[in-house]
């Protein structure tokens, strides 16, 4: 998708039985996240209704490219935006005494469909994540969950650091991106940044309350780039579960000014001349780290800070005066311990003056191999698992029809509490992913995880990555049958086509614009609930009446036939439903059923 | 161990066993079986399932890849197209283009001396249908020619031979030794073929075909591989098969009346003008069956081998090729969805479906999956089911055998580098028709 681009959305407006509704409008811009990089979310100015969350948007080749994504939105745990649906108090009236039912606000961002695709891919694959090692996990900590430390840059590196610090850029930037620490935040948890130019709430530049995914601490960030971000004062305020916790200021206008300035922090070790070895984000355990960074417009004499830490922890504040001229690379950086650094999550601060310029994460971990951190190896393959070993066959190439398949490893100076991510990759595509912290202890033989086939894993090549401060440390592959998944395991289109007219039963014409929801055979009428979870599929009929819907209906056996419910509405037409369409294998496709509606 | 393949070419050369008129002339294929078994017996694994793959490259030179993919993977055959720049462009280009097929040709026969293996001559590839590009590919300096609707629109088949005479005298000379042309296409009620057809009407179309076919091998003096485009007819699809495999709204019954007419009128002889057909990346229907569940027809055996049928093949097909459309296209890699594209399985359907030789590209460079490293594995994959599975194998055997054939066909079964190399001299006859 890009700029511009027209969206047509789908979905239901409303809690009950309102018709499914049909919003258009174009790509205003994109929003950046932490882990999911420059798209994690997709921004319209199509006017969506909060109710539409769930539903699907689509591009002019009619591919779903994005979904409605917002969570209600509280203050302080109160919806502030709600509506009564149904009579809660018995009294005959659905009104303001009724139960309020949270239904959030207009929707402007969408998540793209792509970072769905892996799950429903797996889904379909019958592929699950079987047993893993599983060692204990973190207790929850007591404490509130907090953002704090908000700054601003003008970039992000792969590694998802910021480039720079600003606190004010000239016009016409069109790359800022706010970042924030989180502490204390769990899964599921709703977050929101609204964003505010000269006072007034902007939602292009805001991100509406959605779902936490990030784990419990970290380095996190909300911003966008290629956009050009209009002059003003713009005040950013981050909320979690609608109480407000942190804010942030930061003027956009005026020519750009020659102030002195820090940028792309990356980190290596010394080497026998004192200069830098690697440029990496994960070091292995040392005596001596030392920064590489670049530095513009500064004067000889300025003061400046070095602010290392441990954790959370201040380990060592350097003060100095600038030695090294106008502009740069400079190595002046550096942090040392006679016994070493210790295995774990480090940060500098660079400050000129009093004024934090730029600042970045790195992780210590693993032993040295050249410049690099080694810290897992020994990875192994195996169809099985007894008390932590691996069981076979063993290796990278296996025939096919394995149920499980395991990965171990061994790992080595990895302090618990570090953030890490894994995910499988089945023929090049991720499956699951998963962000979480080291809970074992720092050094160990044999961590497994493992996936599972139901019956059996497919033909494919299963690769296992582990990602750390944003790179890739590991990748390793295995080869299950032939390597590559069926052809057309995606693209299988067997069953039934349902397709048709919805006409007036009045006159027998057609009916433009009415509505065919097909719901998932294991709902009826009954159950349904407007979920979007629960419709299989929506059609809209033509300016005749007729309709296709776009999916193809799953058969079930002779003697077990899948049912399947619709529902048909249209304005002005009283709605239609009906229980208990069989499709069996000798259904015949396309399958055509033809609707009569009732004028209301 | 090459030789033997040599000298059995030799003796039945000398043996007067080949029926040759003066000139280049095709020997009867039916007399090449053994020739062709003798050769096929001194060939590796890896060079009998590279010989039923023909691929892309990029530039105009002969690479380390193209060199890599000819004479380390033993391919069969190379497209020479615009879109991957093999073609220079200017004036030059008949020589540039001679130069390369040239250096491939002998490339790969010093390779195989070296290596003690039979020579095979490379195919190299292209497409000529006049009217500038796309349909021709060489444009600039071979003889500009007209579209097979202007010619059709003459009602004239001395036209449509006249014109395939220059095509295969200017193909030839520049060392071309295979064309794909879309000639047996129907113009329809859309506008896929474009203006690459003789007309609509099947027995106009047959015979506007034969005859330009027929202008092709005179101007090449047989040197070249004539494979009628796009089975079973694209004519009644809107565009051709582009990002996704389209559906044809024709069903079998359909296309035997109209569209697959102009093949079975010129399959009818075994010893026609055509050595190959090239099925098309579609799908027709078929009553109870929704479409969208057919796999694409180049990779549907049953429904290839119906169509195969309606177009009444016959005794055609026993010497006669099959070749795949593009098995890297865009829709393709649509249809199967994959993040990795399915290399392996693609190219082993599309070959257990029927085809002999396999298109392993895509049209443009910027999408083709099938990189080198893709078809070293693809080929890798190929040579361990030939040792592992009895059906591949014979399945490679059959499609080896009438792609040697074909080949020793070209040359009148001499394949020393003089015959197959072309020389300067020729190019002399190459955009001198104005």
């Amino acid at each position: 998708m890009r700029l511009d681009d027209t969206i047509t959305v789908f979905g239901y407006p409303d809690i009950g039985d309102t018709p499914i509704d049909v919003v258009r409008g174009t790509v205003s811009g994109f929003t950046a996240e932490a882990r999911a990089g420059d798209r994690a979310w997709l921004r319209t100015n199509a006017p969506i209704p909060g109710g539409m969350t769930g539903g699907g948007a689509y591009n002019q080749a009619g591919r779903l490219i994005a979904i409605p994504t917002i969570s209600p939105a509280r203050v302080a745990g109160e919806a502030i935006d709600c509506r009564g649906v149904h009579d809660s108090n018995g009294d005959g009236q659905v009104d303001s005494r009724d139960i309020c039912i949270p239904i959030g606000g207009f929707i402007s961002a969408l998540r793209p469909a792509n970072l769905a695709r892996g799950l429903v891919r797996a889904a379909r694959l019958g592929i699950t994540l079987a047993e893993d090692f599983a060692p204990a996990e973190f207790a929850p900590s007591s404490d509130p969950p907090s953002f704090s430390r908000l700054f601003t840059s003008t970039g992000v590196n792969a590694a998802g650091m910021p480039i720079n610090v600003v606190g004010r850029v000239p016009a016409g930037t069109n790359s800022l991106y706010l970042f924030f620490d989180y502490r204390n935040l769990e899964d599921g948890m709703i977050y929101e940044l609204r964003t505010s130019i000269n006072g007034l709430n902007n939602p292009n530049f805001s991100l509406p309350p959605v779902t936490w995914s990030g784990g419990p601490r970290g380095l996190w960030y909300i911003g966008s780039s290629g956009i050009p971000w209009p002059n003003g004062v713009y005040e950013f305020t981050l909320f979690i579960e609608g109480r407000q916790v942190a804010s942030h200021q930061i003027t956009v206008g005026g020519a750009p000014e020659p102030t002195p300035r820090f940028s792309d922090i990356s980190f290596g070790l010394e080497n026998l001349q004192g200069g830098v070895e690697g440029t990496n984000f994960i070091l292995p355990e040392t005596n001596i780290v030392r920064a590489r960074f670049n530095f513009r417009d500064m004067q000889n004499d300025l003061p400046w800070l070095q602010r290392w830490f441990y954790g959370d922890q201040i380990i060592a504040e350097i003060p100095g005066t600038w030695p090294e001229g106008t502009q740069g690379v400079s190595t002046a950086a550096a942090i040392s311990s006679e016994v070493g650094l210790l295995a774990g999550r480090y940060r500098l601060e660079l400050y000129i003056g009093e004024t934090l310029a730029a600042t970045s994460d790195f992780v210590v971990a693993g032993g040295a191999e050249a410049a690099q951190a080694q810290i897992f190896d020994s990875f192994v393959f195996a169809a099985g698992e007894i008390a932590r070993q691996p069981q076979p066959p063993i290796g990278q190439e296996f025939v096919g029809g394995l149920q499980r398949l395991y990965v171990f490893f061994n790992w080595r100076q990895l302090s618990q509490a570090t953030p890490w991510t894994w995910r499988w990759l089945v023929d090049g595509d991720v499956m699951f992913e998963v962000n979480t912290f080291w809970a074992s202890a720092p050094t160990g033989e044999r961590y497994f995880l493992a996936l599972e086939g139901r019956p059996n894993l497919p033909d494919a090549t299963y690769t296992f990555e582990i990602e750390l401060g944003g790179i890739v440390v590991e990748s390793v592959e295995a080869r299950v049958g032939l390597g590559q998944l069926p052809l057309g395991v995606f693209a299988s289109a067997e069953g039934v086509q349902l397709t048709g007219r919805i006409l007036d039963a009045a006159t027998g014409d057609g009916i433009p614009g009415a509505i065919m929801i097909l719901l998932l055979p294991e709902f009826s009428v009954e159950d349904f609930t407007w979920d979007a979870q629960q419709i299989l599929d929506v059609a809209l009929a033509d300016e005749r009446g007729f309709y296709q819907l776009p999916s193809l209906l799953a058969r079930g056996t002779e003697d077990e036939p899948l049912l399947y419910s619709l529902l048909v509405r249209a304005e002005g037409y009283l709605p239609m439903q009906a229980d208990g369409i069989p499709v069996t294998p000798s259904t015949q496709s396309p399958l055509t059923l033809n609707v009569e509606l009732n004028q209301d | 161990m090459w030789l033997r393949g040599l000298l059995c070419v030799g003796l039945l050369l000398s043996s007067g066993s080949l029926a040759l008129p003066t000139g280049h002339a095709q020997p009867e294929l039916r007399d090449l079986d053994a020739t062709a078994q003798a050769i096929i017996a001194d060939m590796t694994p890896a060079q009998r399932v590279g010989q039923l793959v023909v691929v892309t490259f990029e530039g105009t030179l002969p690479s380390t890849t193209v060199a890599q993919l000819t004479q380390d993977y033993h391919v069969g055959g190379v497209m020479l197209l615009a879109a991957y720049q093999n073609i220079a462009g200017g004036a030059n280009s008949p020589a540039q283009i001679r130069f390369l097929s040239n250096e491939l040709q002998s490339g790969v026969y010093s390779a195989a001396a070296r290596a003690g293996l039979p020579y095979v001559p490379l195919w190299i590839g292209t497409t000529h249908s006049g009217d500038g590009f796309p349909g021709t590919q060489i444009t600039a300096g071979t003889t500009p020619l007209p579209s097979y609707l202007a010619l059709g629109a003459t009602w004239e088949p001395a036209d449509a031979r006249l014109t395939g005479r220059i095509a295969g005298t200017e193909l030839a000379a520049m060392g071309i030794n295979l064309l794909f042309s879309p000639a047996l296409q129907l113009a329809g009620p859309a506008s896929a073929p474009g203006v690459a057809t003789f007309g609509g009407d099947p027995g106009w179309v047959a015979r506007l075909a034969e005859a330009y076919f027929e202008g092709l091998l005179e101007g090449s003096e047989t040197r070249l591989m004539i494979v009628a485009e796009g089975l079973p007819g694209v004519g009644t699809l809107p565009a051709l098969p582009g990002d996704v495999i389209p559906v044809l709204p024709r069903t079998l019954d359909n296309l035997s009346a109209a569209e697959l007419r102009p093949f079975a009128t010129l399959l009818a002889d075994a010893a026609g003008p055509m050595g190959g057909v090239q099925c098309a990346n579609l799908r027709y229907l078929l009553p109870g069956t929704h479409p969208a569940s057919q796999p694409p027809l180049c990779l549907d055996e049953p429904r290839l081998a119906a169509v195969l049928q309606a177009a009444e093949v016959g005794l055609w097909r026993v010497d006669g090729l099959l070749m795949s459309d593009w098995l890297g296209s865009e829709a393709l890699q649509e249809w199967a969805q994959d993040a990795r594209f399915p290399s392996r399985q693609v190219a082993r359907d599309a070959l257990m479906a029927g085809n002999d030789v396999l298109l392993l590209g895509s049209p443009t460079p910027t999408d083709n999956p099938f990189t080198l490293e893709v078809i070293a594995d693809t080929l890798a994959f190929f040579e361990q089911s030939y040792n592992s599975d009895p059906l591949f194998k014979a399945r490679v055997d059959t499609a080896l055998l009438r792609v040697i054939k074909r080949k020793l066909a070209l040359y009148e079964g001499d394949w020393s580098l003089p015959q197959v190399e072309v020389s300067s001299e020729a190019l002399a006859q190459v955009g001198r028709v104005q």
